[in-house]
């Protein structure tokens, strides 16, 4: 049984984990997950629809909620969401994605580009 | 759950308050089969580094060449609360992600590649950190790399050698960035674990039975047959193996072999180079059941002690699941909480080095182990280490004990089917192990192969499931009506215990019941 966290949660009137849009967009997903199962193209399809235009919080959210109710195919999903939005990025964008500044010392980040030097090739233009 | 002990010297507060915080956290399953559950650390754990490193009855000593602390600078988050006002970098260098537990952070960066860890690592102080943290770039190695590579001092430094050859690593050097106002008991736990030596408290208990000399008999009515573990002394005086096998020998007779250490193959001084360098929470080991056919010389050089010799399993030949293994691993290397697979016997004897044993009986489950209710999978906290620090002290209060103790050079023990275990190398070891099949636990194994969910348990072989079929079928022809012989005993014995067990409900003394009409 995928969702023992499920009834808990809705057995809980107070509860702060899980917010009400995120559990609808959660909830539904092990259901559709059983009637394309056969079909992982159409799941992919649905899944990127589902979380176009969703911003870095909400995803945030989404991951904390499908942890508490302990779906693994969904956080998998919501993990795979952020790492596949900041591949291959710059680190500008990256800092831009999650709404976070440099708070590097003056001459650290140069230093650490030194170090990393290695892994600046190939990285999208923004 | 996990109450860590904080790094005291004489000076610090030893007043800890109970006050513990419990994360719900669920690990994904990343490349093991084993789901890790994974709860922080009490909020009170603090540890200075100013501080000397007394010998301290409450402190932990640290490896000798272990940095004093952590690497950059990673602090557990009691000490932010002890700093009024400070400001936790972790959280302002993550952004929206700073919600996330440290285990989903590491998850969502578990999934890039090592370019994106990289240029990650020059995000913000947090990114640096947690890109940096060594598992990440272990996994990359062991995934992308098993066709080899050349361990480097650390794991990134390993990765970055083989994929970008071309780049000096040494030159552009470790930046060895220290970041201040980094708060995180997850990182700084696996520092810790990762660094610690064995307390001496946690290897005082031995309390196994120790036999030397003794007959086969002996040892099958008083130890097989009861299921009993026991040490067996002396009786590896003969081998050769005893007298030949360092570490020099062994680079002599087979340094280009290859053999299997965790999820790839490593050449023996490849192995060693990684052994001589790692600092890690779990190191690999070399664990190899090919050995003897990888270097006869090697299987010449040892040989079954008399009381295991019965092998019921070789009369499968060469299709028998795998039976026998050389294990060498560095301090701290081991295995956690287990059952040998199959419901097989077995012995461990250690030619060098020091091996600390636990075991707890097939019906004792241990402290901080979750099997799953089929027992396909087994939970278990991330290191030996960390379970002696936080579930060890349990066993003292426990009515039912383990059996404890510290195997050395030239002993063997015994672990009877069924016992969970946990084993860690004291320093660096080098053993043989098998499992075996006696006439003692054979209907116990054909009950185990027989299972409906076999072919996920029983391991070691390929054919999994019809291997129940094919032993069988094998013990009936080397061995006929052996199988039969071992029930009948077995239902004998049963309907004798339900005997008793009436007798002693009964009143014994008043005369046999009689209807008297």
């Amino acid at each position: 049984m995928k969702f023992c966290t499920v009834k808990q949660y809705f057995d809980d009137e107070n509860n702060n984990n899980v917010t009400n849009g995120i559990a609808t967009t959660v909830i539904p997903l092990p259901n559709k997950h059983l009637k394309i199962k056969a079909n992982n193209k159409e799941m992919e399809q649905y899944e990127q629809e589902l979380l176009r235009n969703v911003m870095p919080q909400e995803l945030t959210k989404l991951i904390l909620a499908a942890n508490y109710l302990n779906f693994k195919e969904a956080l998998d999903f919501f993990c795979r969401t952020v790492a596949n939005a900041i591949q291959n990025k710059s680190v500008d964008y990256v800092r831009k994605f999650f709404g976070l500044e440099s708070d590097f010392e003056p001459g650290e980040e140069e230093k650490l580009c030194k170090e990393f030097a290695w892994s600046f090739e190939g990285v999208d233009e923004d | 759950m996990l109450s860590c002990k904080s790094l005291l010297s004489q000076t610090i507060n030893k007043k800890r308050k109970k006050n513990k915080s419990k994360n719900k956290n669920k690990n994904k399953n990343s490349n093991t089969r084993v789901s890790k559950k994974h709860n922080l650390v009490s909020k009170t754990q603090t540890y200075e580094e100013e501080e000397e490193e007394e010998d301290c009855e409450e402190g932990f000593n640290l490896k000798t060449s272990a940095a004093p602390s952590h690497t950059h600078g990673v602090q557990p988050l009691g000490n932010l609360y002890i700093n009024p006002g400070s400001i936790n970098s972790r959280n302002t260098g993550l952004g929206s992600l700073q919600t996330l537990t440290d285990e989903l952070v590491l998850d969502i960066l578990g999934l890039l590649g090592g370019t994106h860890l990289g240029v990650l690592a020059t995000v913000s102080k947090s990114f640096y950190v947690f890109t940096n943290h060594e598992p990440l770039w272990r996994n990359l190695v062991l995934e992308n790399l098993n066709a080899g590579f050349l361990y480097n001092g650390s794991w990134k430094s390993t990765y970055v050698a083989a994929c970008y050859p071309s780049f000096d690593v040494s030159s552009a050097g470790v930046s060895g960035l220290r970041v201040r106002d980094f708060y995180s008991d997850y990182l700084f736990q696996s520092w810790l674990c990762a660094n610690l030596e064995m307390k001496p408290e946690w290897l005082q208990r031995d309390n196994i039975i120790r036999r030397k000399g003794i007959s086969v008999e002996d040892f099958v009515l008083n130890f097989e047959e009861l299921n009993k573990p026991v040490l067996l002394e002396g009786c590896l005086d003969n081998w050769v193996a005893l007298q030949n096998w360092d570490r020099d020998y062994l680079l002599q007779l087979c340094s280009d072999v290859q053999f299997a250490v965790g999820p790839v193959d490593m050449k023996l001084q490849e192995y060693f180079r990684y052994s001589d360098q790692v600092r890690e929470e779990r190191p690999l080991y070399l664990f190899d059941p090919k050995f003897a056919e990888k270097v006869p010389k090697l299987g010449s050089e040892y040989e079954v002690p008399v009381y295991f010799r019965e092998d019921l399993f070789s009369v499968l030949g060469n299709e028998r699941p795998d039976y026998r293994w050389i294990i060498m691993g560095p301090a701290g290397s081991g295995s956690s909480f287990h059952i040998d697979p199959n419901s097989t016997s077995a012995w461990n004897a250690v030619i060098r080095g020091s091996k600390k044993w636990i075991l707890f009986p097939p019906d004792v489950v241990p402290p901080g182990v979750h099997p799953s209710p089929d027992g396909a999978e087994v939970a278990c906290p991330v290191s030996i280490i960390e379970w002696f620090m936080n579930f060890y002290g349990a066993t003292k209060n426990w009515e039912k004990k383990p059996i404890e103790c510290i195997c050395k050079a030239g002993e063997v023990i015994f672990v009877p089917n069924g016992w969970w275990h946990l084993v860690i190398n004291l320093e660096e070891s080098i053993a043989i192990t098998q499992n075996f099949v006696s006439r003692r636990n054979l209907l116990n194994v054909l009950d185990f192969l027989k299972r409906p969910n076999a072919n996920a348990l029983v391991s070691g072989t390929r054919d999994r499931v019809n291997l129940h079929d094919k032993f069988k079928n094998a013990i009936e022809t080397s061995f006929p009506g052996t199988i039969d012989q071992l029930v009948q005993k077995a239902e004998e014995k049963k309907a004798q215990q339900k005997q008793s067990f009436w007798d002693s409900v009964t009143d014994s003394k008043v005369g046999a019941f009689k209807f008297s009409f």
